[in-house]
């Protein structure tokens, strides 16, 4: 009797377990896909005429994608200018001043904004930011402007959750000691509970970023797309992640390999960018 | 002991329903150590943190009845103000994850006091007070999270004396602490009743019995008997208090 329960226990156990590696398979397997399909043409045409080059002509060979890089640095960190400031204020308004009810209101609606589907973010954006920026600043409208307005929108629920969980972390102790010494609520948040929690808020941040980098479609229909460096910030411009998604439908030969190469690009950039959010400064957490 | 440091008049404390503090008439003489006893629960704590408003942090709390600071009603008091001058030491210590040094400027930063010169002679005065300047003059950046919970303790105690507080109020300061560490922390508190009135919540009779010149014992929110610490531990008038400090319960 022992032994049988003893026996389904255990079934349950490599089931689950199963399972759980399945999912660190598939992760190997994309990485495993992408690499063998992008690095024939980095080994081809060299790893400096890729990344470090500026002309984009794959049916004429020429596969610099360095304009590419540039622009989604440009929109990541343009989404970060948005979305740092106003994420951050809004984790620290969930977790220092809302009340209950606000905080069971407020909850439920960032997780909706998390879940609204990218290409909604992108309609909007046509529909609405588009049009104001060129009515407002000038040029076609499609621009660094306004991709970075709607992508610091589509990474706050990601910055706001982490944020408040890290503020929320804080031992209460120290608020109290805090307290206990004459210091108003807006001191003791900004001198003692934002730097307890700051690392994790810099993890929520680079994971910010980490979204922001990778998201593909509501881009592609907001960022116009133009295959050079944008010198302003209502100059057009195509990220990584807009290149593939605009050309794989035709791609052939080196080209489509051109494109994969770009997929490589960018699955690098995301393993840095996670690598620090989650051991540079988790690491620091435990000292 | 010249006057009142502190004195409650009628107070009674609601948590939501439960009547945690009932009709307590108190009294702190200055320049002397108060202790409060009494088994778990019976609102030693909570008394203590009416004298700093501590209870403000928590939802629910409803007081009434007086309080007064050096005779001067509390409700007469601003809040920041009343904090400096009456400051707290907690159960476990709380040292903020900074330097020791950035932790023992802080109650300066926040009450915008002095110059680059004044907090370093400040951080000095402070640390000598409580024994810790030879251990830690040369590692004041360093984190305050590494010492020992002794050092840590008398961290805090230090950087509530940056701000020069009139009364010091201890919320069972040596409960994480070994008993030698307990010993020399007690001999901290008598050194700085020269200077300071302290209050001091323990569950330890003994300590109260070694370290406070008044002691109040408390049940069920009740204060039953307060009196010179000798008259409580060797002639207590009330049953309830021999029954306790007996250790017929508690």
């Amino acid at each position: 009797m022992i032994k049988k329960s003893f026996t389904k226990e255990n079934f349950v156990k490599w089931v689950l377990t199963a399972f759980a590696l399945s999912s660190l398979l598939f992760l190997f397997l994309i990485f495993a896909f992408i690499l063998f399909e992008g690095l024939p043409l980095f080994l081809k045409i060299g790893l400096s005429k890729i990344i470090a080059g500026f002309k984009w002509a794959p049916t004429k060979g020429s596969f610099g994608i360095f304009p590419m890089i540039v622009s989604s640095f440009l929109v990541t960190f343009g989404a970060l200018i948005i979305g740092a400031p106003m994420g951050l204020s809004c984790a620290i308004y969930l977790s220092e001043y809302s009340g209950k009810r606000m905080k069971m209101f407020l909850k439920p609606a960032l997780e909706l904004l998390a879940g609204i589907p990218s290409v909604v973010y992108g309609f909007l954006g046509v529909i609405y930011i588009v049009p104001l920026v060129r009515n407002y600043l000038g040029g076609s409208g499609f621009s660094l402007l306004s991709t970075s307005i709607i992508l610091g929108v589509m990474i706050l629920p990601t910055i706001i959750s982490i944020s408040f969980d890290a503020l929320t972390s804080v031992p209460r102790t120290y608020r109290e000691g805090s307290f206990a010494m004459g210091a108003t609520k807006w001191q003791t948040i900004y001198r003692v509970v934002i730097p307890s929690a700051k690392s994790g808020i810099l993890a929520s941040f680079i994971l910010g970023m980490g979204r922001a980098i990778g998201e593909t479609m509501a881009v592609i229909m907001i960022a116009g797309n133009a295959l050079r460096i944008p010198v302003s910030i209502l100059d057009p411009l195509r990220t990584l992640t807009g290149n593939i998604a605009l050309e794989l439908a035709y791609a052939t030969g080196d080209h489509r390999l051109g494109l994969f190469s770009t997929g490589v690009v960018l699955l690098v950039i995301i393993m840095i960018l996670n690598y620090i959010a989650n051991f540079g400064i988790k690491r620091k957490v435990i000292k | 002991m010249d006057g009142y440091a502190l004195r409650t008049e009628k107070l009674n404390l609601y948590y939501g329903t439960m009547h945690a503090l009932l009709s307590v008439n108190f009294k702190v003489f200055e320049n002397s150590i108060t202790s409060l006893i009494g088994p778990s629960g019976c609102g030693k704590s909570t008394l203590l943190r009416c004298f700093n408003r501590m209870n403000d942090l928590i939802d629910d709390v409803r007081m009434d009845g007086t309080i007064f600071v050096k005779e001067q009603d509390m409700e007469m008091l601003d809040i920041i103000e009343l904090r400096k001058r009456v400051g707290m030491v907690f159960q476990r210590p709380n040292p903020f994850p900074f330097s020791v040094y950035e932790n023992l400027i802080y109650g300066l930063k926040v009450h915008d006091i002095g110059s680059r010169k004044y907090k370093q002679e400040t951080v000095e005065r402070c640390l000598r007070a409580v024994g810790l300047w030879e251990d830690l003059k040369d590692k004041l950046s360093s984190p305050a999270l590494n010492l020992s919970e002794e050092t840590k303790q008398r961290l805090c105690i230090a950087r509530l004396l940056t701000v020069e507080p009139e009364i010091i109020l201890l919320d069972e300061p040596c409960s994480a602490l070994d008993p030698i560490a307990t010993l020399r922390v007690e001999e901290l508190m008598v050194e700085l009743k020269k200077n300071y009135t302290i209050l001091i919540v323990t569950h330890n009779m003994q300590q109260a019995a070694r370290v406070s010149d008044y002691t109040g014992f408390m049940l069920l929110g009740e204060l039953v008997e307060f009196g010179e610490t000798s008259q409580i531990f060797t002639s207590p008038k009330d049953k309830r208090t021999e029954d306790y400090i007996t250790g017929r319960f508690g």
